[in-house]
């Protein structure tokens, strides 16, 4: 069941139903069975992947955590018997078991993952490079593995949630089944947000009371997710990822326009769901991370990234990023570096490294094609370069005596990482890096010749489809402005019921009229035959 | 403010749905069935041969019979079983004729605009989603039945004057389900007998033949199949034969009204508006005089004219059919 | 302690390390300093900083920092 989609609808109104009327101590219960329904709706026996998962971190983190109580009983009763490095050799042996199991309880959840997402793919280049080495003809077969509903998603939060315990972030849950509803939590389960232990386990299990204004702001945040889905996304892909596919022989300024489009597109998709996940958790009395935070507002691309699914940044800075620079082998590297190649290197070492992991870690994220991993590398590559030349273009800046804090300074950031970042997604549309690349260089010929009549036929997007696409857009930029200052739902909130009533409604109509989901675009048409 | 909700969303519902009111009339005929305020002792079923071909005002006129069309264009074999259904479930019909013109499509036969038009109309009823299950295409979902906003939302650029004006109120558009045209276009073509793709009727148009012909007899109905004279297409020779077969094995009268266009006196230079696949309002006159005297002569059927109750309702219909209403 | 003062000066020679108390919320270390900064901790405190010490907290004022290394010092 899609989030976008009419029956989730009416699950989560009956969901709140169930909810409100039982007592508040099994009101998480009522979640945690939802969530499991709804997952065994997209198909049973992949429950079990979910299961798997929950329950190896469940135990792992258990484990953990008992070993410290173990400890710390040990320490005090000991408390005068031991010395200084007879304490310090007892807690190393005891972190070593930790490790042990933290590692296991890692590898193994990884593993699932890493199979089930990319095996088919390793297996298709094994058989590539086989041939072409060794010429042999034979191909393995490809098992045909089909992912789990937000399998990635959900291994991510249960592994930050694990090594967190690791660190003594967090307690350990010992209740299994509401670590489950922790992983299974179904707004967030299928495009996350990711979240962490120590924020959700309140959300969840809180008191909660049932009130009318949270409901409204909920629904407001669905509509808005709908508005953002249904009538830019689901309009543009319809149309321009479809006419991308036949880009080849397009002329330059609709390449640019398309990548304009799908700037929107994906934005709209991936914020969008976003919102209906964080509105209907709201509707429960749950207060989900915010995952975007105006990402096309952003001046450079390393706040784009803070800004654009930051769950996910915030994982990869928290359990890769951070462990892996502080790793007394990156230390020590970075340490030998600055002896032999010098103090501007040595500092290097320990950043770069660890980023150029993440990237690539972070673009396999995205799929398990190769083309993902290149985007991956050439974000990580931008994001370097803007490092490497913040003293020149500050140079630049003074002596064109121009200061951050203009406009028209901030205005061509924001330009410049928006195109930047929107280039990029070509990866999406191509099949190999090498096309991304050669679709990149396209967008800059072919400009002889350019007629705005065009656009229609040449995107396939007819007219009207096109102006409610730019409306919307334009709605989208100036609420986006505006939230700058403030949310607009909480200034919505303080007027009255009927004010907040109309607003609710006219939402819903312009979703409800303007979105681009049902049968297809010819209501219209098919209605005028005779026979 | 639950209330204003539910009026407004079922206000959209209405506004997006196409009106068939000045087009396309057809799309109305479903619904004008639960208009009628006296009992149709006849239901004419069938497709856009049907509409086009019978007309109760002169059934009612020359014979006193009550009928009504319940006919739509491109109307499956399984949307006329669940017509029939339903009218038994909302009226008490003596008779029913049906047309087997449109028996001769493919199984998998869907017409989306078909369906609309047949189903919109429908009264809610578990009927109505048993329709709904037998005629959907696989895209089509319940949801989109449920709530038309779901498919028709796509209308916002060619909502017109038509749209708000029939918004709530709309008129009656059909005489009984008969939607006369007044145009010529004589049959100029040689007549071919169907000979590419003849076969056997099919086996979904044959299970839903045999489930109107059980619903009949359930219901005491007398039944008719005929086929109404046309033109063009002629039925090739084994499906012709098929049907008098199956016909003959059920124990039903079948009346191919193609042998009898002499006798009826059509004639396809001025009787048909569309080169001989239907016939038009002169053409409709003779052969509703034909067959209704074929089925007073034949059936069980009541004059209602000597009863006041169905002679005032049937005066009004009448002067609004010759009126041009 | 005078040498964690040395090190953040030489690190941003330009923050009053008295009563900046967001050196990393206000992005004023960025993950450059940072992590040059827990090199040279490491180095001259002889403690062992690992990713669960790496939070903003930890590291937002020349006071918490001090803290960071006395508790990783006891143990």
């Amino acid at each position: 069941m899609s989030l976008i989609s009419v029956e989730f609808l009416f699950f989560c109104a009956f969901v709140l139903l169930l909810y409100y009327l039982v007592k508040d101590r099994y009101r998480w219960i009522v979640l945690l069975l939802s969530s499991l329904v709804f997952y065994c709706l997209a198909g049973p026996k992949y429950v079990l992947y979910l299961l798997f998962s929950a329950t190896s971190v469940y135990t792992g983190a258990r484990l953990i955590d008992r070993m410290n109580d173990t400890r710390d009983a040990y320490l005090s009763e000991h408390k005068d018997g031991l010395n200084r490095e007879e304490k310090k050799a007892y807690k190393a042996s005891v972190k070593k078991k930790q490790k042990r199991i933290l590692f296991l309880c890692v590898l193994a959840n990884v593993l699932v993952l890493f199979t089930l997402k990319y095996l088919d793919f390793g297996i298709a280049y094994f058989n590539y490079y086989r041939l072409l080495i060794t010429g042999n003809t034979n191909l393995v077969p490809q098992p045909g593995l089909i992912l789990p509903l937000g399998i990635s998603f959900y291994t991510f939060q249960s592994l930050g949630y694990v090594i967190d315990v690791y660190y003594g972030k967090v307690k350990s849950e010992r209740n299994y089944f509401r670590f489950l509803l922790f992983i299974s939590f179904f707004p967030q389960v299928v495009q996350g947000p990711i979240s962490r232990f120590s924020a959700l386990q309140q959300e969840l299990f809180s008191e909660k009371r049932f009130e009318m204004e949270r409901i409204t702001s909920g629904l407001y945040r669905i509509l808005w997710g709908l508005f953002k889905k249904l009538i830019i996304a689901d309009r543009l892909s319809s149309y321009v990822a479809r006419s991308a596919a036949f880009r080849m022989d397009y002329k330059g300024p609709y390449l640019l326009l398309c990548i304009f489009f799908y700037a929107f597109q994906i934005y709209g998709d991936f914020s969008g769901g976003i919102d209906v996940a964080i509105g209907v958790a709201e509707l429960f009395g749950i207060r989900l991370t915010e995952n975007f935070e105006r990402p096309f507002f952003s001046k450079s691309i390393a706040e784009y990234w803070r800004r654009w699914h930051i769950t996910l940044g915030t994982w990869f800075r928290d359990y890769i990023f951070y462990p892996l620079s502080v790793n007394k082998g990156i230390l020590n590297l970075g340490k030998w570096c600055k002896k032999h190649l010098g103090e501007a290197v040595g500092k290097r070492v320990p950043v770069y490294l660890p980023m150029i992991a993440v990237w690539a870690l972070t673009g396999m994220w995205h799929g398990s094609e190769s083309k993902f991993i290149v985007w991956g590398l050439l974000n990580c590559t931008f994001l370097i370069l803007g490092t490497e030349f913040e003293p020149l273009s500050k140079r630049i800046m003074e002596k064109l005596s121009l200061r951050e804090d203009m406009l028209i300074v901030k205005l061509y950031r924001i330009f410049k990482t928006f195109w930047l970042m929107a280039f990029l997604r070509v990866f999406d549309f191509v099949k190999t890096p090498k096309d991304g690349f050669y679709l990149m260089a396209d967008v800059f010929k072919r400009w002889d010749s350019f007629d705005l009549n065009e656009i229609y036929t040449t995107l396939l997007l007819p007219k009207e489809e096109l102006i409610v696409a730019l409306i919307a857009i334009a709605v989208l930029a100036a609420v986006s402005t505006i939230q700058r200052k403030g949310s607009i739902r909480a200034k919505i909130l303080t007027k009255n019921a009927w004010i907040q009533y109309a607003g609710l409604i006219g939402l819903a109509a312009v979703v409800l009229i303007f979105g681009s989901y049902g049968l297809g675009y010819d209501a219209q048409s098919f209605i005028y035959m005779k026979f | 403010m639950g209330a204003l909700t539910l009026f407004l969303f079922l206000s959209v519902n209405l506004l997006f749905m196409p009106k068939y009111i000045e087009e396309n009339k057809d799309g109305r005929i479903t619904e004008e069935f639960y208009r009628e305020k006296m009992n149709s002792d006849v239901l004419f079923v069938g497709s856009s041969t049907v509409f086009s071909a019978i007309n109760p005002i002169v059934l009612w006129e020359e014979y006193g019979i009550t009928s009504f069309d319940r006919a739509n264009a491109s109307q499956t074999a399984w949307i006329s079983y669940f017509m029939i259904k339903d009218a038994v479930e909302v009226s008490d019909p003596e008779m029913v004729v049906l047309d087997l013109s449109f028996f001769r499509y493919e199984d998998d036969y869907v017409e989306e605009a078909a369906n609309r038009k047949a189903i919109d109309g429908m009264r809610p009823s578990k009927t109505k989603f048993q329709c709904i299950q037998a005629a959907r295409s696989p895209d089509e979902t319940y949801m989109d039945y449920v709530f038309p906003i779901g498919r028709f939302h796509s209308r916002w650029q060619y909502l017109n004057a038509e749209d708000w004006k029939y918004l709530y109120y709309k008129p009656t558009v059909s005489y009984n389900g008969y939607l006369p045209s007044f145009d010529v276009e004589p049959a100029q073509a040689e007549r071919k007998t169907q000979v590419e793709d003849d076969s056997l009727m099919s086996d979904r148009n044959a299970l839903f033949l045999d489930n109107i012909i059980t619903i009949c007899r359930e219901n005491d109905l007398q039944l008719l199949l005929i086929k109404i004279p046309s033109y063009q297409p002629k039925w090739g020779e084994i499906f012709d034969g098929d049907v008098r077969m199956i016909a003959e094995d059920a124990g039903v009268r079948y009346v191919d009204f193609d042998e009898e266009t002499e006798a009826i006196g059509l004639d396809y230079s001025i009787d048909t508006d569309d080169g001989g696949g239907h016939l038009n309002d002169a053409g409709s006159a003779k052969f509703t005089k034909y067959l209704g005297n074929f089925l007073v002569s034949n059936y069980q059927l009541q004059d209602h004219r000597e009863d006041p109750a169905y002679s005032k309702i049937w005066k009004e219909k009448c002067e609004r059919y010759h009126n041009g209403e | 302690m005078d040498e964690l003062r040395e090190i953040l000066e030489g690190i941003h020679p330009e923050v009053d390390y008295d009563t900046e108390t967001g050196l990393i919320d206000k992005r004023i270390f960025d993950s450059f300093d940072v992590i040059t900064l827990v090199g040279e901790l490491v180095d001259t405190f002889d403690v062992e900083i690992t990713a669960e010490q790496m939070i903003p907290e930890n590291f937002n004022s020349m006071e918490a920092i001090r803290n960071l290394i006395e508790r990783l010092s006891d143990e």
